[in-house]
């Protein structure tokens, strides 16, 4: 009985020590960099990263994550060692990222920061601190139906004109066609209405200073119910620009991320600003994507030297470009002969210089409902402007206060 | 030597799966102790033990049952929920995620700054021949030369060093350089090392050869526990809930994990945002698990007492119809509904000809909601009340009908009492599983529409558990963790409190 028992043991422990030498401990190189990035820009960062990778000896790892959860994850699953050197990701993550202490700051030693645009680097910086190499930027912009106006508005009353001209002719349905309560697409007619989200202070975004019902917009507000009255503004409309692509819009508001479909749909366009309403600039809002240092990367080493050595450089954003259809936030990129050559690009460009850095602190994801609820309530006819505003304005106050 | 015989294949089985646990144990183990999860570490160890145990050993035939199961509900039920409990009491939200000393060491280390707008030298990392430490040799642009230690800064004699054709140091006597290869190999040492550049700056590397001029904005005094802006002046002292705050109230990002006591509940009684729809939230949440169980039950048993009627043809097919809202996936019949009250394209409003705002009408908005699980929870209900009236004795009610009871009064006085009688237990838990079923309202309102006041935090038909879904992650700033759990543990108190209560109450109903 015993020496059976003796003959099972043994065969368990026997058992148990071949498949645990069946798994082989995995040791990290010091000479590799571990990026996240998400599926979409995953090939590119890849291919734009292989010569240097071959030339260095410094393996460049690419794992792709989802790209709702990557913040998160960095959050989580860096202080713990499980985390990447490098993330790619847009700049309104770097308020979360930097108050949870997960980012690394970029010295101004790391990169040259006159290379780039200087509201890319702005955009990366929070409380003061720059966060993020960035490598390219996306704006909104207007986009014109030349058959239905040939030039493109230089005022916004010209704007205007035009739409009750065509109106009257019955020959468009719709003025500036904006999807129905999305508050990011609508900013550069809010700005250009003197509303905005939180005021700038010199190291960045003032907390307490909330504008969506600024006095400037109160005195502006009833001008925005007009619009909708009117129908230069839709009441119904939706992220598939309907109107403008079946011709019944001679305007609409949106980004590089529809321009394909703007070109497959053979409509004679053009892009350029949002007008100026009354003098006053419609800014739009910058999204700029970057590479995030953790704070809790390994080979910290080797990641700044991949951020110094790669994405700052002209030959990478071009690249990027080539991939990611954004302007690249690198200056002399932005003047390479690929670049210059699209037409569509030096317009987003050229309107986006007058933008504004989405704000990337924490308290921004609490703006973006009640926002669009007011745009909502405004477009359904549930509240004057002046009404809807001045609630939202104190819904985030009371949220972020 | 031992027999093979029909038991054989069971026992080498067992000693594969005993050997393949003890395997993964000893394989995991030194990793999440690597990792510091010391209590799983222990916990496997424990675990694994206690198979072992049981498992060779010749008597506790029960614990080979009971055991496993035992262990896994430790793991993955009893101490979730208690870990949850414990988050309640603790700050663990954005912006307070590490621990106090990772935290404060983040604060320091992101404190350097850059000295000048070009503070970047070429250097050489080098060991001391003596001491061994690491130190950084320094041109600077003036041409002097400084060995920076973690301790002290000094100049090198020209003399010592010699240059090599592009302008780099080549060798410094009492010196041993480090190649390419030897930085690499120790880069993790090196990335956050700062040594002395004299006069309060310090020197950190940013690449292999090239070393940055910095100041240090903070500086932290451990035995005083407080931090001082070097620059400013200002002092920054720790509050009671895991932040570095000045006088003057600002507070250092990040801040670091604690437990803060009842502080998460206080907030929600206390903090009119969290208290005013909370009450309003609560409310609903009562309400809508009760119409619920009340209207899915009351469906159910009429439909499982019309095809019960012995004249019905087909049962078959109408029962197996009736299961289908039972056997779809709820994440998908959920959105397809969602889809169905679209106000402008939906087809409720379609067939009806209306244009009634389904999701966006607070009362409507609710009507919808008990609608769908109206839907969705008729088919379980009509399944254990066929169970419950088939299990009626037949002579009860044909005594009924013998003395002379019209059918309503059976259906009333003889067949609800008894099915009700054996259904309790169940409709209390169906009670508890709609109290926090979360998928009925998240996938199809969200919540919503907001409740204005609240500035967009609950929704009109937010039940306590999306009301704490979205405390968790929408509200405020970031991630909020500790508040959630602070109303997710309020949460588990009211179901426990239902359930026992109901319990007891159908017990008694049980001994009359």
């Amino acid at each position: 009985m015993t020496r059976k028992r003796l003959g099972v043991l043994s065969a368990i422990a026997t058992a148990a020590l071949v498949m645990t030498g069946l798994t082989v401990p995995s040791q990290a190189s010091t000479k590799s960099v571990l990026i996240w990035t998400d599926q979409q820009r995953s090939t590119g960062v890849r291919d734009a990263s292989a010569a240097w990778a071959k030339s260095t000896g410094i393996t460049v790892t690419v794992v792709v994550k989802d790209f709702g959860k990557m913040r998160d994850d960095l959050i989580t699953a860096g202080p713990k060692g499980l985390g990447p050197d490098i993330v790619v990701g847009p700049h309104d993550w770097v308020g979360q990222l930097a108050a949870s202490g997960a980012l690394q700051p970029i010295t101004s030693a790391q990169i040259n920061r006159a290379a780039f645009v200087e509201s890319t680097i702005k955009a990366f910086q929070y409380k003061g601190t720059l966060y993020g190499v960035p490598y390219n930027v996306e704006n909104v912009a207007l986009f014109v139906n030349k058959k239905l106006s040939p030039t493109a508005p230089a005022t916004f009353a010209e704007l205007e004109a035009t739409w009750a001209k065509l109106k009257a002719a019955g020959t468009a349905n719709v003025g500036l066609e904006i999807p129905k309560g999305d508050p990011y697409h609508h900013t550069p007619v809010f700005t250009a209405l003197g509303g905005y989200v939180f005021g700038q202070g010199p190291t960045g975004w003032r907390v307490n200073d909330i504008g969506l019902y600024s006095k400037e917009f109160a005195a502006n507000a009833s001008k925005l119910d007009g619009m909708f009255a009117s129908g230069l503004l839709s009441k119904s409309s939706n992220y598939d620009f309907v109107q403008w692509f079946n011709g019944k819009a001679p305007f609409m508001v949106t980004g590089p991320w529809n321009l394909e479909k703007v070109q497959k749909s053979g409509i004679d366009y053009m892009i350029a600003p949002v007008p100026a309403y009354a003098g006053k600039t419609a800014q739009p809002w910058i999204g700029v994507n970057g590479f995030m240092l953790s704070k809790f990367a390994k080979n910290k080493l080797t990641a700044q030297k991949y951020l110094r050595e790669v994405v700052s450089t002209s030959d990478f954003q071009v690249a990027m470009f080539k991939i990611g259809d954004r302007m690249p936030a690198f200056k002399s990129a932005q003047a390479d002969p690929a670049v210059v050559a699209s037409k569509d690009f030096a317009a987003f460009g050229a309107y986006g210089a007058s933008g504004i850095p989405m704000p990337n602190i924490p308290q921004m994801d609490k703006v973006w409902s009640d926002w669009g609820n007011a745009f909502t309530a405004v477009a359904d006819g549930k509240a004057t402007a002046a009404a809807a505003f001045k609630l939202a304005s104190d819904n985030v106050k009371k949220a972020v206060g | 030597m031992l027999k093979w015989t029909h038991k054989s294949p069971w026992i080498l089985l067992k000693i594969f799966l005993l050997g393949a646990l003890n395997s993964f144990t000893i394989w995991a183990v030194p990793i999440l102790i690597s990792n510091g999860s010391y209590v799983f570490a222990g916990y496997f160890i424990f675990a694994t033990v206690v198979i072992d145990y049981v498992f060779l050993s010749k008597k506790r035939v029960a614990g080979k049952y009971i055991i496993p199961g035992v262990l896994l509900l430790i793991a993955f039920t009893i101490y979730p929920a208690l870990f949850t409990g414990y988050i309640a009491f603790t700050n663990y939200s954005t912006g307070h995620i590490l621990n106090k000393e990772t935290a404060i060491e983040v604060l320091i280390s992101n404190s350097y700054q850059s000295a000048a707008d070009d503070s970047a030298y070429p250097a050489r990392v080098a060991t001391d021949n003596l001491t061994g430490e690491y130190v950084f040799i320094v041109q600077r642009p003036t041409g002097e030369i400084t060995v920076a230690r973690k301790e002290s800064s000094a100049t090198l004699p020209r003399s010592d060093v010699t240059l090599a054709e592009d302008g780099t140091i080549d060798s410094a006597i009492g010196f041993k350089l480090l190649s390419e290869d030897e930085i690499f190999a120790v880069s993790d040492v090196l990335s956050e090392l700062s040594l002395q550049a004299g006069n309060d700056e310090f020197f950190k590397l940013v690449d292999i050869g090239i070393v940055e001029r910095l100041i240090k904005t903070l500086e932290y005094d451990a035995e005083k526990d407080i931090i001082t802006n070097t620059q400013t002046g200002e002092i920054y002292r720790p509050n009671d809930r895991g932040s570095m705050v000045s006088d003057s109230g600002e507070e250092l990002e990040p801040g670091w994990q604690s437990t803060v006591g009842l502080y998460n509940f206080q907030r929600v009684i206390e903090d009119e945002r969290y208290r005013a729809p909370m009450v309003q939230v609560l409310t609903w949440t009562f309400i809508f698990a009760f119409l619920v169980v009340l209207t899915t039950f009351f469906a159910g048993f009429l439909l499982a007492l019309t095809l019960n009627h012995p004249k019905l043809k087909a049962k078959r097919i109408y029962r197996s119809i009736l299961i289908v809202p039972y056997a779809m996936p709820g994440v998908l019949s959920m959105l397809t509904w969602r889809g169905m009250y679209n106000e402008d394209n939906g087809i409720i409003n379609r067939i009806i000809g209306s244009e009634l705002p389904w999701l966006s009408d607070p009362t409507l908005a609710k009507a919808a909601v008990l609608i769908t699980q109206l839907w969705a929870g008729t088919p379980y209900m009509f399944l254990i009340c066929t169970g419950a009236i088939q299990a009626l004795s037949s002579e009860v009610i044909e005594a009924a009908q013998v003395d002379g009871a019209s059918p309503s009064k059976i259906f009333w006085k003889i067949k609800l009492p008894l099915v009700l009688y054996s259904l309790t237990p169940l409709l209390i838990a169906s009670y508890a599983y709609n109290f926090s079923n979360f998928n009925a309202i998240f996938l199809l309102t969200g919540g919503g529409p907001q409740i204005i006041e609240s500035g967009g935090i609950a929704g009109h038909t937010d039940i306590l558990i999306s009301y704490t879904y979205r405390l968790a992650f929408t509200a405020g700033k970031g991630n909020d963790y500790g508040l959630a759990s602070a109303v997710s543990f309020l949460n588990f108190a009211i179901i426990a409190i239902i359930s026992v209560y109901g319990f007891r109450k159908s017990k008694s109903v049980e001994n009359m």
